[in-house]
This record gives structure tokens, C-alpha cells and sequence, in this order.
């Protein structure tokens, strides 16, 4: 192979969000007429690393280059200029406006005349853009509203493509992130087509996707990151599924890890039976039951449903089709309220927003979801709620000044202490844990595991939102996949029979 | 004994004096300000002079705060140190008692104001703020019936032109105009209003007097230009015979006057309002407009006033002044094109010292 | 994989579905406003007889009528459509109505400026919608607490200017146009239509028009491309203010007088009509096309409640409701769509 310069490169890239690192020194290079495919779990870094180079965000340390000179964007107009677009997982289209008014949205300078803008000539070269692109049967004069998603996509394309266009000729860096995630089979073949025209004029793609088998089709190179940190790259023709699978997923954790010697087997009593559950365009003809004492873990990329399902689950979505049965009774969740009082209640994964009351004390967000239960006559007892929180400041061990401290005050680990400490107040008996160990530190972890193993042991059960597949396995004593809206694949998981990562993972993607 | 002739002399001068300064009570209308009896102290207390009103872009009302600072050049001449203030409402209730409420505070005794409230509601509860702080007020237009100034020491009068007597006399005069037959519209104020229900029966009295007369519209504009041009300009089209135009007040007179003009019918259909607004004045002597009634703010909100100022510095003892003196009527004078010259040529003086020149004898 | 991508299909061609109904519902949002006026109409004509309601002299009246709260509803349509508000309307309209009545001929004061102080006037207008946009955008004050302070302080500014006298018009360019009328069209409607066409134009055809759609609909989109989202909001207040400085203005035509009361009950009118037409509260959608819709449902149904006579202790009562019917069938309600 004779040797070639690279278009772009990005070395030792890392980027920490207050405390946690999303990237831990990733590398990435593109070559001219090459699609490069990156696949790794969710939080790998991917989406993290593109929005770094398209200037979205600036990277905490790591150098890239363009074109063989030293590149470092302010903001995304520094990479359009540079000759780099990026094709967003949310489209970034104004669907009011129409097709040619998006494509050169922000640059209608160029055809303003007496203030006026000249549409014939915008139409015009709209046509031309999307015809470099072959793009044909795209009306520009229609609005963007008016468009399926697919045809969207495409508009969305080859304004990204024209937008890095560069004058000189130089060929362009085109990042797409996600972009399948909403089509059918017919409209992802038309996109890789078009990829495959982009990279045949000596442009380099940079493709994200959740879906090996398309990044299997598609790209030249195949980049698997995990956890931040890129675990190496190889052409495609050498790489199956199963070695993509191997270089995703870490190594299990250790039995000690996930306190297995504390994990039970669950009780034959079915406490939540989900049957067909369904909600339109979302997911579909969901079903599982969840037993007395049970921690059962739902895998899935983002965007699986899985999310959806516990937003229907805890009350705050509706479903379309499907019925929930509660100990053997159908019931209906019309609000978190009603949820609540049924015994389901989720911890959310946004503690921030969601979870706790920022300016209330310990005792306060603690007492929030029993209020009822501390009346003393008509009104809520204080003494009541600093018993209430004494007593769970000191089962929880949370660090805290005591029971008036500002919840601000405390650490994100203690934190979702306080919040694991009014859902086991509620006196509810399902809880939904989504994503309970995010944002918290080590220690702070192991604690939360310890926690959840002793919900169980109270009879309580647990849908569980792992963080990561890793700790989704650990925890779970049974385990359900989900990609795209559905059930691809239940596994037992018991102390001695835990499924690899390998064989979850195969199932989600 | 010349000691003793000016020792004799001296006492007859100060009991003369003192019978002079008698009053009688009984025929106060005769009872006139001597500035040599305003003891010093009071003369050199700063007074704060108020009037509460809603919102002086209306012109009637912004003549009662001309009434008050003609009321203040006379203070002025007698010596007295004041301060003036106006109580602008908006015509939202709450803080108009609100504002009197820290008016009040702040004179700590000390103020006299004229109030117009904006609801017959409000009338006791404006007295009562005062009363909390020690001044004085006079009410005007509207209060409701079963309470009085004799209820309140420090609500020394309430007073009003007498609508319906004014709502009768502009009907007429807009029933004459018209040869006593056809369809006229009525447009009324705030409905709540008991300015505008007053005014309304005047109305209704005279259309009894009129058979040949039929109200084609009877609609509110609430005292607003705006409305009552959207009004009228709409109505004119059901009604194109329409003969006759009577309004609550003259800012409705405008409106409907505009309306007349665009589609060239001002003079032709008759219009009378109620306040002696400039323009509908102007309109009277130029034939455009047929009669306003004027309630007199300058008088109304001088002499409430002057009468107030009269029992602050003791002139007069409130609790003997009888029940006629503390409410009557003001009077008010209807303006037809015989006597509109008259009335534009002629700019009020008043004399402020005869305090209850303001009282309608009749 | 190949078939669990088969199986999966149906929840990407759901999601398709999801999309196409959200579309179709739009569509049928976009008609809604018109057969509400068209039932406004019938109705109408129906009660009050259709020679009455429809009749010539009425029909001129509905168009004078229309001519302000137009231009105050589109000047709002535009604020509305970047997912801000407008409170300060009933100020501006009343300062510039009253400063017009104040810089032309009239009977109080000899300022005498004629054409320049109608032009006077309406800038005053656009320079509260500049120190609104200023101060929204640039201190960070929410816009609804902004305007609707300035509508205060404007409504301070029209009382000082003309000390509480009755401040009649004498210029004779302006008594002209409050009679003036062609093809039967009166002079002040025209002048809303031209403002309309104005509206139209800088909305279609113009960067800044696409630009409110894009604020609107989410500001890092324009940001992402350089636009300068700021100076965009600011523009759309002046624009605002302008409006309501022609609305002042043709008020003052309309009344022959200058006074502060041309701005009172502008605001709640203008407000239903830019949402019954069809324009999102939440920013990015609708149009001045569509307040001309809102506008004339509010019109009408005023002029109608007039013409048959509802007595005047209910009027509002009615009025209100028939709008929050209105709202209820021409606003897009319940859960998001999701189509970005």
C-alpha cells in the first residue's frame, strides 16, 4: 500500500466533565476516501470525541490536526471552515423553513439583495448542492416539515457536505453520529450510498453507530472504544462481529465486586407482570415478570426503549397498547402519584434535576415521598421527619453534618444516599433504579451496591438500569435485552451461571 | 380712669370678637375663612393636600386637581405651608385605598384630601384610612347608601352632582333636538358604576316624557373613547336612521362624534354627553354636539378642600356641622348652544374663603 | 443480524407513522383558524340577518376595525414566533398615539411637524422595542417582566405629553386620512395592509424573517452557524415596536385625538388572535398569514357580539369564552410533537 498522508488526526484527546472523564486519551486518524467506523458501548467517548472535533465542545487536552496543519476550533463554524461537518444524532434542520433556506441557513448574505433575499438563485443552487451530492427528488422549495425523516436526513447530509466545501478543493471530514438510528432498511442503503460517493471523491467519512452490522458494511476501518480510551482499530476485512464484541466489553468484574455472596434467589411470587407492552414508536409487545426479591436488569443501547419502558413503568408515560399486572391485578399507571401508592417507585438517573430538592435540608428530601405517613393531627411533624432521617442517616451511613444540612452540601455519592433513602421510605415495594451509580465515585459505588443488595433482602424488588453492561450483569439475578423497542434475548443470571458480556452485548447491537 | 376706658374698651373688643367668631352652625352657607383665626402653629404645620382620582388623562377629572392647586395659590395668600399630592388610581380600586393608606401615614394627621372613589365600595374604607392618621376627607360621586360621613368624624362631607337630575337634563335637551320622535342610542359607563347608573335613570325618566322615542341601542362603552367609536361605527350600520346619540360621559361623546364624522353625519345625528369636556364644548358652539352637562371639577375639588381645611384648623367642629351640610350636592349647569358662549368666556375664580359656596341651594 | 433488523422495521416504520400523523395533525391545525371564521361568519349572519351583518357599511366598518389590533397582533406574531412575549403594548400604542396627536397641528401645543412627526412618533415606538430588546437580551431579564415594565413607563411618558387636555387633531393630513377611503377600503385599513405586506415580505424573503424561525425553534441551531441570535431578538422588538408606534398612530387617525386610552385592551385581543391563527407560544412556527386569520376572528366576533345586540352585561362573558373555544380548537395541545 503506498503511503499516505492522513486528513485528519486527533491524538491523546481527553475531556472530563466536572470530575468524571468521559475520554481518557483517544486517537483517531482519517485518511482521504476513507469511511472509518467507531463502535463501542454506551458512555464510550464516541459522540464525546466528534463533538470535540467539530468544535462543539473543546477537549480537555490532546492535539488534531486537518490537513496536515495543527487544528484546534472554537466553535463549529471553525470546523466548517476547516473542512469538517458534522450530521448531528438530533437533525439539526429549522422544519419551518424549506429545503434550500436550511441548506444555506446562516450564509444567505451571498444572495441578499436591497435587503431581500434572491430565492430563484438560492433554489438554484440548492438544486446544484444537492445534485453534487446526487441527490435528486428532493424539492427545495419544500419545507423541511413536510419531509419524511429519511429524506430529511439526506437534506441534512448535503448541507453539511456544502457547508465544509472548500474552495480550494481540499476534500472534507464529514462526521455522522448515529444517522441510522430511524431508518428502514431501504433508506440506510441510499445513506450508505451516498457515503460511498462521498468517500469515492476523496472525502473522509467518520461514521457512529450503534449497529454493528452496518459498521461492518460500510466502513474501511473499524475504531472500538470503551470507557473513554480507544482499545485499537483494524481494518474491516479482518474484524467479525465476535472480535468487535471481545474489544467492547471489559473483562467481568470480580465476584466481591457485586457482593454475588449477598445476591438471593428470587421467590417464585410475581409481584409485576408486564404483558405486551407497547408504546407507539417507541417499543413494542414488551413482556416479562419480575418476582418477590428479584434485581432484574435492563440492557440496551440508548435509544432501546428500555428508558421508555421505566418512564411507563413509574407513571409518567402513558402506554399505547399492552397491560400491566400488579400481584396478579391489572392496573393502570395514570401518574407518578398513582404509581407510587401502587408501590412502584423509580429513582431517577438525572439526581440533579429529578431527584433531590437542591435547596431543601437531608430530612426534607427524605420525608418528601411519605409526608402523609408523619402528620401528627393535621399538620407534618418536624420531629417526626429529623427522627425519620436520623434513623436513615445512620442505616445509610450517609456523611452529613445531620439531618438540617442542605442536601447541596453533600457529595453526589451521599446524595443519591438521601435519594435511595426516601424510595426505601416510601415503603414502596418495586423500585426502578435508573442508572443509580452515575456521577458517583468508587467508594461511594460499592456502597450503592450494598444498598441495593439489602433493598432485595427486605423483600423488596428492583428493575435495574445499569450503568454499565459490567455492573447490569453483576448486580442482576436475571437479565433482559432490548434493541430497537423489543426483547432480543432473556438470561438467567445467577450467582454461578452469569451471562459474558460477549453474549449481552451481541444482542444489543 | 382713661386706664379703666381702655381696659373696658380692650375686653369689649376681645368679647366682640369672640360673639363674632360664633358660628352658626345652623346656616353655615353664610360661614366665611378669617385667616386671623387660624391659630400660628397650624399656619406653619406643613398640610398635605390630596386629591385621589383614576387617571388624569381624563380631562374632567384632571380639572378636580386643578381645583386643588387653585385651592393651594389661596393657602398660599393666607400663609399656610402645604404640600400637594395627586392619588392616581388607574381606576383599580385596591390602590386607591392603598394610596390613601400611605398618604395618610405620611401627613400623620396632618392632610386633607379629596377623593373620588373609583367604586361605591371603597367610599368607608378611603374615610377609614384617613381616619387611622387624624386628617380629613370629602368624598365625592360615589358611596354606598347606608353609609355617611356622620358616621365619621373624619369624613367631613361627601358630595356629587346630581346625576340623574343631569342624565334627565341631556336627554331632553337631545329629545327636543330631534323633534321628539325617532331611534336614539344609549351608551352607558362602567355598569357597576353609580355615576353611570344615576345618569342612565335621568335617561330613562325623560325617555317616559318622550313616547315617540325608541332606544335602538342600549350599550356600555366603559367611559372609553376607543369603545365607544367601535360601538357607535358598528351600530350606525344596523341603524342607519339613527336620530339621536346619548352618552354617559363626553369621552363617549367623542367617540361617537368620530364616528358620525367618518361617515359624514356629525351635526346630523345628535349627540349629548356629560362632563364638559374641551371638545365636546367646542363642539356645542361649533353645532356639532348638542349639550354636556358641567359637574364643575375645579369647584368640586376646591371646595371639598376648603371645607376640610376649615375643620383641620378648627375652624369648624365637625360633630355640630348638620347632616345637610356634610352631604349635598354640587351644582352642575347644562351647556346647550344658547349658553356655551357664555360658558367659554367665562373662566372660574372662586373664592375659597366662602366655603360652602359649593353647596346647591336648590 | 440480518433478521432482527427485519423484525425491527416495525418500530422505525411506527416511528414514520409517529411522524406522518404529526403532520397530518399540522395540516389540519393550518385550516382550523379558517373554518372558525367561517362559522363566525355564519353564525352571525345567520343571527343578525345576513343584509345586516353583511352588509356594505358593515363590512367597512370590520375593516376599520381590523386595521389596529393587525398591525399590534403582527408586530407580537413576531415576538411570539421567537418564544418570547410582549406585554408592553397597551404603553407603546398609547405614547405613540398620544406623542402623534402631540407633534402634529393640533389645539394644545403649535409643534406643528406634520408627516415628520407622524414619523417622529413611530420611531419612539421602535426605540422602546430597541431599550426592550436591549434589556431582555443583554442583561438577561426575562421579556415578559421587561416589556411589561416599559408598558409603564410609556404609558408615564403619553400622560406627561400632553398634561391630561384634550389633545385634538387639526392637521389636516391626518383628519384627511380618518375619512379618507379607496375602493372602498378605508385609508387606515390600507395602511395595516401595507404594514401586513411589509410583515410578509421581511418574514419570507429576508434573512432576518428565516432567522426568527430558527430562534425559535432552537438557538443553537443559528448560533452553531454564526447567526447573531441576539441581535435577531432585538431586531424582532424593535419590530414589535414599530408596529405598535403604526398602530398608535392610526389609532390617532381613527379617534382624531391624541390620548393614552388608544392603548388600552390592545394587548389580550392582539395576543389571542396571534394564537388562535395558528402561531406556537413556544416559538419557531406560524406567521403574520396566519395572525391576519386570528385577527379577523377577534374582529368579528367583536363587531358580531355589537350587531346582535347581546346585552352588554354578558358581552364579555361571551367574548371570552368563544375565544377559549377558539384556543381550545386552533391550538396544538397535549404532548410535544416530535419532529425536529
Amino acid at each position: 500500500m503506498e503511503e499516505r498522508k492522513p486528513l485528519f488526526t486527533a491524538k491523546d484527546i481527553t475531556k472530563s466533565f466536572s470530575g468524571t472523564q468521559a475520554l481518557k486519551g483517544v486517537d483517531l486518524e482519517v485518511y482521504p476516501g476513507e469511511i472509518v467506523g467507531l463502535v463501542g458501548e454506551n458512555g464510550a467517548g464516541k459522540s464525546t470525541l466528534l463533538k470535540i472535533i467539530i468544535g462543539a465542545q473543546p477537549q480537555t487536552s490532546g492535539t488534531m490536526t486537518m490537513h496536515g496543519a495543527p487544528y484546534a476550533p472554537k466553535n463549529p463554524m471553525d470546523g466548517n471552515h476547516a473542512g469538517i461537518g458534522m450530521v448531528f444524532q438530533e437533525q439539526s434542520l429549522i422544519v419551518n423553513l424549506n429545503v434550500a433556506q436550511n441548506i444555506f441557513f446562516g450564509h444567505e448574505d451571498r444572495y441578499r439583495r436591497h435587503g431581500f433575499i434572491n430565492w430563484k438563485q438560492m433554489n438554484a443552487d440548492a438544486e446544484q448542492v444537492l445534485a453534487n451530492c446526487d441527490i435528486t427528488n428532493i424539492p427545495v422549495r419544500k419545507k423541511v416539515f413536510d419531509l419524511n425523516f429519511a429524506t430529511r436526513q439526506m437534506v441534512e447530509i448535503a448541507k453539511v457536505v456544502n457547508v465544509a466545501h472548500r474552495d480550494d478543493g481540499k476534500s472534507c471530514l464529514i462526521l455522522l453520529d448515529e444517522p441510522t438510528s430511524v431508518l428502514n432498511e431501504e433508506e440506510v442503503q441510499t445513506l450508505f450510498r451516498q457515503m460511498r460517493k462521498l468517500a469515492a471523491r476523496g472525502h473522509g467519512v467518520v461514521f457512529v453507530s450503534h449497529r454493528l452490522d452496518e459498521v461492518l458494511e460500510i466502513s474501511d476501518r473499524i475504531y472500538v472504544y470503551k470507557d473513554g480510551m480507544s482499545m485499537g482499530n483494524m481494518e474491516t476485512k479482518s474484524a467479525t462481529e465476535a472480535i468487535l464484541y471481545e474489544k467492547m466489553v471489559g473483562r467481568n468484574s470480580s465476584n466481591e465486586y457485586y457482593q454475588l455472596d449477598k445476591q438471593i434467589a428470587p421467590k417464585e411470587a410475581v409481584v409485576l407482570e408486564v404483558k405486551n407492552l407497547s408504546k407507539f414508536g417507541v417499543f413494542k409487545d414488551i413482556s416479562f415478570k419480575l418476582h418477590h426479591g428479584e434485581i432484574l436488569g435492563l440492557c440496551g443501547v440508548v435509544g432501546s426503549g428500555k428508558e421508555e419502558i421505566c418512564s411507563v413503568l413509574c407513571g409518567d408515560e402513558s402506554p399505547t397498547g399492552g397491560e400491566l399486572l400488579l400481584d396478579g391485578k391489572p392496573i393502570r399507571l395514570s401518574s407518578p402519584e398513582k404509581a407510587r401508592k401502587a408501590g412502584i417507585l423509580m429513582i431517577p438517573k438525572e439526581r440533579l434535576y429529578e431527584g433531590i430538592v437542591g435547596i431543601l435540608s437531608v430530612e426534607d428530601n427524605i420525608a418528601l415521598s411519605n409526608l402523609a405517613r408523619l402528620k401528627s393531627g393535621p399538620s407534618v411533624s418536624p420531629k417526626k421527619i429529623t427522627a425519620q432521617a436520623t434513623q436513615w442517616i445512620d442505616t445509610m451511613n450517609i456523611k452529613t453534618n445531620g439531618p438540617k444540612a442542605l442536601i447541596m452540601s453533600l457529595s453526589g455519592g451521599n446524595q443519591q444516599k438521601v435519594v435511595f433513602s426516601r424510595a426505601m421510605a416510601s415503603g414502596c415495594d418495586i423500585i426502578i433504579l435508573n442508572h443509580p451509580t452515575r456521577g458517583v465515585d468508587v467508594g461511594a459505588r460499592e456502597e450503592i451496591y450494598t444498598l441495593i443488595r439489602e433493598i432485595v433482602a427486605n423483600g423488596k424488588s428492583v428493575i435495574l438500569l445499569g450503568d454499565t453492561l459490567d455492573e447490569c450483569i453483576g448486580m442482576s439475578s436475571r437479565v433482559i435485552v432490548l434493541q430497537d423497542g423489543r426483547i432480543t434475548a432473556e438470561f438467567d443470571a445467577s450467582v454461578d451461571n452469569k451471562p459474558s458480556q460477549v453474549d449481552v452485548v451481541s444482542h444489543m447491537m | 380712669m382713661k386706664k379703666l376706658a381702655a381696659l373696658v374698651l380692650a375686653l369689649m373688643l376681645v368679647l366682640s370678637c369672640a360673639a363674632f367668631a360664633e358660628v352658626d352652625y345652623a346656616n353655615l352657607k353664610e360661614f366665611v375663612i378669617d385667616p386671623a383665626e387660624i391659630p400660628q402653629e397650624k399656619l406653619d404645620t406643613t398640610l398635605y393636600l390630596a386629591v385621589s382620582i383614576r387617571g388624569l388623562e381624563n380631562p374632567y377629572i384632571a380639572t378636580i386637581k386643578d381645583g386643588m392647586d387653585m385651592f393651594a395659590e389661596y393657602l398660599d395668600s393666607i400663609g399656610q405651608k402645604y404640600e400637594t399630592q395627586v392619588l392616581d388610581s388607574g381606576g383599580d380600586s385596591a390602590k386607591e385605598v392603598q394610596n390613601m393608606e400611605n398618604f395618610a401615614a405620611k401627613a400623620d394627621g396632618n392632610a386633607i384630601a379629596y377623593a373620588d372613589p373609583n367604586e361605591n365600595t371603597i367610599a368607608l374604607s378611603l374615610a377609614e384610612a384617613m381616619a387611622e392618621s387624624g386628617g380629613y376627607v370629602g368624598t365625592a360621586w360615589n358611596k354606598e347608601d347606608d353609609v355617611s360621613p356622620m358616621d365619621l368624624d373624619n369624613w367631613v362631607i361627601h358630595t356629587s352632582p346630581d346625576n340623574t337630575v343631569g342624565g334627565y337634563n341631556t336627554a331632553k335637551a337631545l329629545f327636543e333636538a330631534i323633534g321628539g320622535e325617532g331611534e336614539v342610542f344609549c351608551i352607558e359607563g362602567m355598569l357597576t358604576n353609580a355615576a353611570s347608573i344615576g345618569r342612565v335613570a335621568g335617561f330613562n325618566k325623560a325617555l317616559e316624557e318622550y313616547p315617540n322615542i325608541t332606544v335602538a341601542v342600549d350599550d356600555t362603552a366603559n367611559w372609553d373613547t376607543t369603545e365607544a367609536l367601535t360601538l357607535v361605527e358598528t351600530n350606525l350600520t344596523k341603524y342607519p336612521d339613527v336620530k339621536g346619540i346619548w352618552c354617559a360621559n363626553d369621552n363617549m361623546a367623542t367617540g361617537a362624534l368620530q364616528a358620525l364624522d367618518a361617515v359624514g353625519k356629525k351635526g346630523e345625528v345628535k349627540v349629548v354627553g356629560f362632563d364638559a369636556n374641551t371638545d365636546i364644548v367646542q363642539a356645542i358652539a361649533d353645532g356639532d354636539a348638542t349639550a354636556t352637562i358641567s359637574s364643575n371639577g375645579y369647584l368640586q375639588g376646591g371646595y371639598t378642600l376648603a371645607i376640610c381645611y376649615a375643620v383641620w384648623t378648627g375652624l369648624l367642629d365637625v360633630e355640630k356641622i348638620p347632616e345637610n351640610y356634610r352631604i349635598f350636592a354640587t351644582p352642575s349647569l347644562l351647556i346647550t348652544s344658547e349658553n356655551v358662549e357664555e360658558y367659554m368666556s367665562a373662566a372660574p375664580v372662586y373664592d375659597f374663603s366662602h366655603i360652602y359656596f359649593c353647596k346647591d341651594d336648590d | 443480524m440480518a433478521n432482527e433488523r427485519g423484525a425491527n422495521l416495525t418500530i422505525t416504520e411506527e416511528f414514520a407513522e409517529k411522524v406522518k400523523r404529526a403532520n397530518f395533525m399540522d395540516r389540519v391545525m393550518r385550516v382550523a383558524p379558517i373554518m372558525v371564521l367561517a362559522v363566525l361568519i355564519l353564525v352571525f349572519s345567520c343571527v343578525c340577518g345576513f343584509h345586516v351583518f353583511l352588509a356594505p357599511s358593515n363590512l367597512v366598518a370590520i375593516l376599520k376595525q381590523l386595521a389596529i389590533p393587525l398591525c399590534v397582533a403582527m408586530g407580537l406574531t413576531y415576538v411570539i414566533m421567537i418564544g418570547s412575549i410582549d406585554l408592553s403594548i397597551n404603553g407603546v400604542v398609547g405614547m405613540t398615539g398620544s406623542l402623534a396627536g402631540v407633534f402634529v397641528a393640533n389645539e394644545v401645543n403649535n409643534l406643528n411637524l406634520g408627516l415628520f412627526g407622524i414619523a417622529l412618533a413611530i420611531l419612539s415606538g421602535v426605540a422602546v422595542g430597541l431599550l426592550i430588546g436591549l434589556v431582555h437580551v443583554y442583561l438577561r431579564a426575562p421579556s415578559f417582566m421587561v416589556s411589561l415594565s416599559f408598558m409603564y413607563v410609556c404609558q408615564g411618558i403619553a400622560r406627561l405629553s400632553y398634561h391630561s387636555r384634550i389633545l385634538k387633531i387639526t392637521d389636516k393630513t391626518m383628519l384627511w386620512a380618518s375619512g379618507a377611503s379607496f375602493l372602498g377600503i378605508p385609508f387606515i385599513t390600507w395602511m395595516a395592509l401595507i404594514m401586513f405586506i411589509l410583515c410578509l415580505l421581511i418574514q419570507e424573503y429576508t434573512a432576518f424573517g428565516r432567522h426568527v424561525y430558527a430562534v425559535g425553534t432552537n438557538e443553537a441551531i443559528p448560533r452553531a452557524v454564526g447567526v447573531n441570535v441576539n441581535w435577531v431578538k432585538v431586531r424582532v422588538f424593535m419590530l414589535a415596536g414599530l408596529m405598535s408606534g403604526v398602530a398608535g398612530v392610526l389609532g390617532a387617525i381613527r379617534l382624531g385625538i391624541g390620548q393614552v386610552s388608544i392603548g388600552d385592551n390592545q394587548m389580550f385581543p392582539a395576543q389571542a388572535a396571534v394564537v388562535i391563527g395558528g402561531t406556537a407560544l413556544a416559538g419557531g412556527k406560524g406567521g403574520v398569514q396566519r395572525t391576519l386569520i386570528g385577527v379577523l376572528i377577534m374582529t368579528i366576533l367583536k363587531n358580531g357580539l355589537l350587531m346582535c345586540n347581546v346585552s352588554p352585561y354578558i358581552t364579555d362573558g361571551v367574548q371570552g369564552l368563544i375565544i377559549l373555544l377558539c384556543v381550545i380548537l386552533t391550538c396544538e395541545h397535549g404532548k410535544t410533537v416530535i419532529s425536529k
